[in-house]
C-alpha cells in the first residue's frame, strides 16, 4: 500500500525547543492511524505539520520533509490543502454565530464541494448522519450550536470537516472531553469513515486505540518509538514506554 | 468582635460605598437636569420645526430651528464613521493576523499616538491642507478632520472586537480551508458581530461629539439645510460652541434645545450598544 501521508526526517523546533526530531511515518490508504504518546510528546503538533496550521505559530521552525498524496506539502496551496486535509481540534469549535446547518454548509460552499441549494442540503444530511447526529438535530437546523451537548458538538464538528470529503481526517484527541456515549458513537463513524478517506487519530486512550485502529505510532519526547498494525504492538509491546501507555501509567 | 458588631461596621461600609457612587454620578445627573430643564422648553415650543427650520437671526422673536447644524453633523459623521471603520477593519485585521510583526506594531504606536493629539491641531492641518486647496471650508473638509479625530477610537473598538474572537475558531476555520478573507466576514466579522457593530456606534458617537476638528474646517452654515458637499455645512456641537458665546439670548435658547438634541443623539447609540453588549454576553 502506498503512503497517503509520509513524513521524512521532519523536524520541528517552536521557540528554540525541539518538539519533533527526526520522524519518519508512512500513513496508509484508507486505514485508521492511532497516534498515542504522553502529554507534550508532539502529538498535536505533528498533525499541524501535516495540514500546514504549524504556519500560525511565528517560532515555529519546520525541517525534512512531509509529502502528502505523493507532493510535498509546500508544492500545495496551504489553503487547498487543508480542504484535503481537515483538521478537528480537541475542543469543539462550532461557530457560534451560524446555525447547526449553516455550520456544516458553510466549508462546503467556501470551497466549492457543493453549490446548489439542493446539493448543500444533500452534503449536510450526508454528513450529519455519517456521524450519527441527523435524528437528533433534524428539527432544530436553523438553532445555534449552543443547544448542544459538548459530544454533539464535536460531532458536528466533524460532520462540517466531512462535507469537503477530504482524503485525510486528522482528529485531536477528538473524545477527550465527551461521554461515554458520544465516543462510541465517533468511533462508530470513524470505522465507517475510513472506506472513503484516511484517518489520523490522536488518542490517550490506549482502548480506542483497540477499538479502531488499524496501525500505531508512538510518540516519546519527539521521536517515534515504536510503530506497527495496533493488534501486534498491543500484543508484544518492545519499548518500556509503550507498555506503560497501554497500561495508562504515563 | 461581637456579630452585632459586624453588621454594623458593613451596613457603614457599604453606605460609604453606596455615597461615593452617588457623589461620582452627581455630576453626570446635574448634566443631565441641567441640560433638560434647559433644553426642554425650545423643543417643546417648535415641537418638529426645530430640527426642520433654519436657525434665527440676532434678536428674533422666533427660535428657528437647527436644520443645517443636524443635517450637518450627520452626514459628515456618516462620512466619517464610514472610512474610519473601513480602515480601522483592515488595520485591526492586520494587527490581528500578523500581531507579532514588526508592521503591526507600526501601526499600534501610530495609532496610539493619533489618540494624543489635541483634535484643535487636527483642524487647523486639515484646514492648511484642504481647505485652502478647495477654496472655502467645506462639508468634506470637516468630514476629513472628524475621521482623522476618531480613527484611534475605531481602532481601539474594532481590535478590541477582532481580539475578543478565540484563536480556537480561526484555527478551526484555516483548519477548514477557509482563506483569510473567509476568517475575516465569517469567523472575526461573525463571531464578534456584536462587538463591532458596538465599535461602529461607538466612533459614530465619538464623531457627533466633536467640536474642534470643525472650528477651521466645516464652515457655519445657516442660510440653507444643505448646499453639497464642497460647500460650507454646519455641525449641531459647533452650533452650540459659537451661539454659547454670542450675546444673544435667542441663541442661548438655540443652543440648549441643541445641546439636548446632542444628548440624545448620542443617547440612543449609547442605549443600543448597551443591548448589543447584553445580547453579547448571553
Amino acid at each position: 500500500m502506498s503512503c497517503v501521508v509520509e513524513a521524512r526526517d521532519l523536524v520541528v523546533r517552536l521557540g528554540g525547543r525541539t518538539v519533533l526530531s527526526g520522524v519518519n511515518l508512512c500513513i496508509k490508504h484508507n486505514s485508521i492511524s492511532v497516534i498515542m504518546g504522553p502529554s507534550g510528546s508532539g502529538k498535536s503538533t505533528l498533525l499541524r505539520v501535516i495540514n500546514r496550521l504549524i504556519e500560525l505559530n511565528p517560532e515555529a521552525e519546520v525541517s525534512g520533509r512531509v509529502v502528502i498524496m505523493g507532493k510535498d506539502i509546500y508544492e500545495w496551496d496551504p489553503y487547498e490543502l487543508r480542504r484535503y486535509v481537515v483538521l478537528v481540534q480537541q475542543e469543539p469549535t462550532p461557530f457560534p454565530n451560524l446555525s447547526i446547518f449553516d455550520n456544516v454548509a458553510l466549508p462546503a460552499k467556501l470551497n466549492g464541494v457543493a453549490r446548489s441549494r439542493e446539493e448543500v442540503e444533500k452534503l449536510v444530511r450526508w454528513a450529519l448522519e455519517k456521524v450519527m447526529l441527523w435524528d437528533e438535530v433534524k428539527d432544530r437546523l436553523r438553532k445555534p450550536p449552543t443547544v448542544l451537548s459538548g459530544g454533539q458538538r464535536q460531532r458536528l464538528c466533524i460532520a462540517r470537516a466531512l462535507v469537503l470529503r477530504p482524503e485525510v481526517l486528522l482528529l485531536d484527541e477528538p473524545t477527550a472531553n465527551i461521554d461515554p456515549a458520544n465516543t462510541l458513537k465517533i468511533e462508530e463513524s470513524l470505522k465507517e469513515l475510513k472506506e472513503d478517506m484516511t484517518i489520523v487519530l490522536v488518542t490517550h486512550m490506549p482502548h480506542q486505540a483497540a477499538r479502531v485502529g488499524d496501525f500505531i505510532y508512538v510518540l516519546y519526547n519527539g521521536k517515534i518509538i515504536e510503530e506497527g498494525p495496533v493488534g501486534e504492538v498491543f500484543l508484544h509491546p518492545r519499548h518500556e514506554v509503550t507498555t506503560k501507555l497501554l497500561e495508562r501509567v504515563l | 468582635m461581637g456579630r452585632s458588631t459586624r453588621k454594623a461596621i458593613n451596613l457603614l461600609v457599604i453606605a460609604v460605598i453606596v455615597a461615593l457612587g452617588v457623589l461620582g454620578l452627581l455630576p453626570l445627573i446635574w448634566l443631565l437636569y441641567s441640560t433638560a430643564v434647559n433644553g426642554l422648553p425650545p423643543l417643546l415650543e417648535k415641537g418638529l420645526s426645530f430640527i426642520t427650520d433654519l436657525p434665527p437671526t440676532p434678536m428674533s422673536t422666533d427660535i428657528g430651528g437647527i436644520a443645517p447644524a443636524l443635517v450637518g453633523t450627520l452626514i459628515s459623521s456618516s462620512i466619517a464613521t464610514l472610512l474610519a471603520v473601513v480602515s480601522a477593519v483592515i488595520s485591526s485585521l492586520f494587527t490581528r493576523e500578523y500581531m507579532y510583526s514588526r508592521i503591526s506594531g507600526f501601526i499600534e504606536a501610530v495609532v496610539r499616538s493619533f489618540n494624543g493629539i489635541p483634535t484643535i491641531i487636527v483642524s487647523m492641518y486639515v484646514y492648511t491642507t484642504v481647505v485652502l486647496w478647495m477654496g472655502e471650508p467645506n462639508v468634506v473638509a470637516a468630514s476629513i478632520a472628524l475621521l482623522i479625530a476618531v480613527l484611534p477610537t475605531a481602532h481601539y473598538y474594532l481590535s478590541s472586537a477582532l481580539r475578543s474572537v478565540e484563536e480556537r475558531y480561526r484555527e478551526a476555520a484555516l483548519s477548514l480551508g477557509f482563506r483569510r478573507i473567509h476568517v475575516l466576514r465569517y469567523v472575526y466579522l461573525g463571531v464578534a458581530r456584536r462587538q463591532v457593530a458596538s465599535g461602529i456606534l461607538m466612533t459614530f458617537i465619538r464623531a457627533v461629539g466633536e467640536t474642534a476638528p470643525l472650528l477651521f474646517t466645516m464652515g457655519f452654515l445657516t442660510n440653507s439645510v444643505f448646499q453639497g458637499l464642497n460647500r460650507p455645512g454646519n455641525a449641531i456641537s459647533l452650533l452650540i460652541f459659537i451661539y454659547a458665546l454670542s450675546p444673544y439670548t435667542n441663541y442661548h435658547t438655540v443652543a440648549w434645545g441643541a445641546a439636548l438634541l446632542l444628548l440624545i443623539l448620542v443617547l440612543i447609540p449609547v442605549l443600543l450598544i448597551e443591548v448589543l453588549v447584553k445580547e453579547a454576553r448571553k
